[in-house]
């Protein structure tokens, strides 16, 4: 009887494990493809001519806490690929996404990016979500040559790794100062921020206070308390009475929106009047159906928004609801944008080469999705942004409110 | 201010409180630490959250959560460590299969219903109560009173029937309880449903009051939780309930005057100096360990 139940429970777990194995050879097979072609393509050479597939890799999160951001990028960047091989690819090839998963941990990101930079047949790389994750394989990318395009990555120092590491995403100090002018037009005084202890979250603490203390005349807001919190956090309820305590009326959270919407869920509770300012991380369907009723009412500035009566926006955001089954987010967007930027290198310079690619990305130059997309020297693109506030469950415009940094400083700054 | 975070604490030390007393209960019985308790919680809530998806509605999902976590804890007794018990395997080997075991329930879970953060009903809405100037949420004290309720009752169960007599006499000696007719094998089972069942219990309550449910919520809370027993002196219930108001009490505290940073350093200070200086926790009986 023991042995029978042991030899049931072997089998159940070697049933199991052949399972959840299929999953993995997938994605893994793929890569073997990929490997294969590039020898092909080292043997046959004439990598430019040749007829075999462009490849282009997406790295990030599929698992874990910020899988939502990482599978609904990777549709982005599938629906910009698949466009242009409607049209009859690029440079007469055809072009091929491969993904991979970094679960945005830094220490899977380095080895992964490892195994990019080792498959010469790979031309590009797209994605990484977090700063930090991005940064430690970024440079493993740069070491080698190959350009990397992050949709979602903020830190300032993010393209400062090399020349090879673009993002299409707005920096910190655009963030802080969409904040400040969203402050300034919410008409409150006291302003708290709440924000993961990791690169990211120390950085856009740092970039609001550089930005109170350069410009903070020219604000009527004032920071009272800046929090930090651990990654992976749920109950919030020890720093929200420490907000009450200091008397904040808004709070700004850069944070993913896993951790901001029971951060919001808790502090509502106690407080109905208190006024929520979110970063584009909250910008997406989950953080509404996470946060239930209680994200009526937040704000928040974004690149994008679906809503814009662009043919390209309404075009892009018909295909992805198809795709993903609801409307994309300002990371997803800024992907999509980002792997557009990389196929147009590969059309002027007519070579997938990594080096000619990285040779041409900071000619740049057209009209995206979020934004007129450039690159200025240090690989940054700069993002303009919208306000948007959450009415009944839906992100409605409010026109007119935000203005671009550049506008900005010219206004206030003489 | 103070007296706020710190009820605050005690809120938050409830929910380890329920997940640690599921850890004591296994202990006190068969010296072994069941590190797969806190993959268990997590099933329950994900069998709770199943359940409201299926729309059977709370109550229904609360039962049905209990029953097949009580049945998954029954089960893994029965399939894994009674046949290595039956052997007399080492405690070790015991410990590193239930290792084995919460790996396989995450992972399971991740497979079934995705890694995302799910959103939970809440359970309890009616308002906010002010008790000595600090405003305490209806959520907060119900899970206050029902983690109270449901404590009173284990202990009842443990203490004053005849299986928790029987759970008693193996703890002592499971030997001379089988002597004296106890069926010591259905007692560990008994005490396994059990187990499922507070981490059920603890699972709904705990997605209800954070309103979301994940397949890592285990992680952090059971490593808590776990820690709340053995501040407590494992083993021992009422200790559960004590070392887990004091590790919830000394995060709040840390958050408040120290940052969201500190949490969990500072919690884990406080087990340490108590167990420094009493080192089979604050109501552990001594030379508990006979391994």
């Amino acid at each position: 009887m023991k042995k029978k139940s042991m030899c049931l429970l072997l089998t159940l777990v070697m049933a199991a494990s052949i399972l959840t194995g299929c999953g993995d050879k997938k994605s893994e097979s793929t890569q073997a493809e990929a490997g294969s072609s590039s020898k092909d393509a080292d043997t046959t050479q004439a990598a430019d001519n040749s007829k075999e597939d462009i490849t282009l890799a997406f790295v990030g999160p599929q698992t874990g806490d910020n899988a939502e951001y990482g599978k609904s990028m990777k549709t982005a960047a599938q629906i910009a690929v698949d466009e242009w091989n409607e049209k009859g690819g690029v440079i007469g090839r055809k072009i091929k996404l491969v993904d991979f998963d970094d679960a945005n941990s830094s220490e899977q990101a380095a080895s992964i990016a490892e195994k990019i930079v080792g498959d010469s047949s790979i031309s590009a790389v797209l994605g990484h979500f977090s700063s930090g994750v991005g940064m430690t394989a970024g440079e493993v990318y740069q070491e080698s040559g190959i350009a990397l395009i992050n949709g979602s990555a903020a830190h300032m120092d993010f393209a400062k790794v090399g020349d090879c590491i673009f993002r299409n995403n707005a920096i910190y100090t655009t963030d802080a100062n969409t904040m400040l002018q969203i402050m300034d037009y919410l008409g409150v005084k006291k302003i708290g921020t709440i924000n993961p202890n990791n690169d990211a979250g120390v950085a856009v603490t740092t970039a609001i206070q550089d930005m109170l203390e350069r410009y903070g005349d020219q604000y009527s807001g004032e920071l009272v308390l800046a929090e930090l919190y651990e990654d992976g956090t749920v109950d919030f309820t020890a720093t929200v009475a420490k907000f009450q305590q200091a008397g904040v009326e808004a709070i700004y959270s850069s944070g993913p929106y896993s951790a901001t919407a029971p951060f919001i869920q808790q502090y509502r509770e106690k407080d109905k009047d208190v006024k929520f300012v979110m970063s584009a991380a909250c910008f997406s369907q989950e953080f509404i159906e996470l946060a239930g009723k209680d994200a009526n009412g937040v704000v928040l500035g974004t690149s994008f928004f679906y809503e814009s009566e662009d043919p390209a926006i309404q075009s892009f955001a018909k295909k992805f609801e198809e795709a993903y089954g609801s409307n994309p987010s300002t990371f997803a967007a800024q992907v999509y944008d980002a792997t557009n930027a990389i196929l147009y290198a590969i059309e002027a310079g007519n070579s997938a080469e990594r080096a000619d690619i990285v040779k041409n990305l900071p000619n740049t130059d057209f009209q995206g999705v979020t934004g007129k997309i450039t690159f200025d020297e240090e690989g940054n693109c700069l993002k303009e942004q919208v306000l948007l506030e959450i009415e009944d469950g839906k992100y409605v415009e409010i026109p007119d409110v935000l203005k671009s940094q550049a506008d900005w400083e010219a206004e206030h700054i003489k | 201010m103070l007296l706020e975070q710190i009820l605050n604490g005690v809120m938050l030390g409830m929910v380890y409180a329920l997940i640690a007393v599921g850890y004591s209960l296994v202990f006190g019985i068969l010296r072994l630490l069941n590190m797969a308790h806190g993959s268990i919680f997590a099933f329950g809530a994900h069998m709770a959250l199943f359940a409201v998806a299926m729309q059977w509605g709370m109550p229904a999902a609360f039962v049905f959560s209990i029953l097949m976590t009580g049945l998954l804890g029954m089960a893994m007794d029965r399939v894994i460590l009674a046949p290595l018990r039956a052997k007399n395997a080492p405690n070790i080997t015991c410990l590193i299969s239930v290792i084995g075991v919460s790996y396989i329930i995450q992972n399971m879970l991740m497979i079934c219903f995705d890694s995302t953060k799910k959103t939970f009903p809440k359970l309890f809405d009616f308002g906010n109560v002010e008790i000595f100037g600090v405003t305490l949420t209806s959520a907060q004290i119900m899970m206050f009173l029902i983690a109270l309720v449901f404590l009173v009752i284990l202990t009842i169960i443990v203490n004053k029937t005849k299986i928790g007599l029987a759970m008693r006499a193996s703890r002592e000696n499971s030997k001379a309880a089988n002597l004296m007719g106890i069926d010591v094998k259905k007692v560990v089972t008994f005490t396994f449903f059990l187990s499922g069942m507070c981490a059920a219990v603890a699972g709904v309550l705990v997605s209800g009051y954070y309103q979301m449910v994940y397949c890592t919520m285990g992680t952090d809370a059971g490593l808590k939780g776990f820690s709340a027993a053995v501040l407590g002196g494992i083993g021992v219930l009422y200790g559960s309930v004590v070392g887990g108001i004091v590790v919830g009490v000394a995060e709040a505290l840390a958050v408040a005057f120290l940052g969201g940073s500190f949490r969990s350093a500072i919690a884990y200070v406080v087990l340490f100096l108590v167990l420094l200086i009493r080192p089979s926790g604050l109501f552990g009986k001594d030379n508990i360990d006979k391994v």
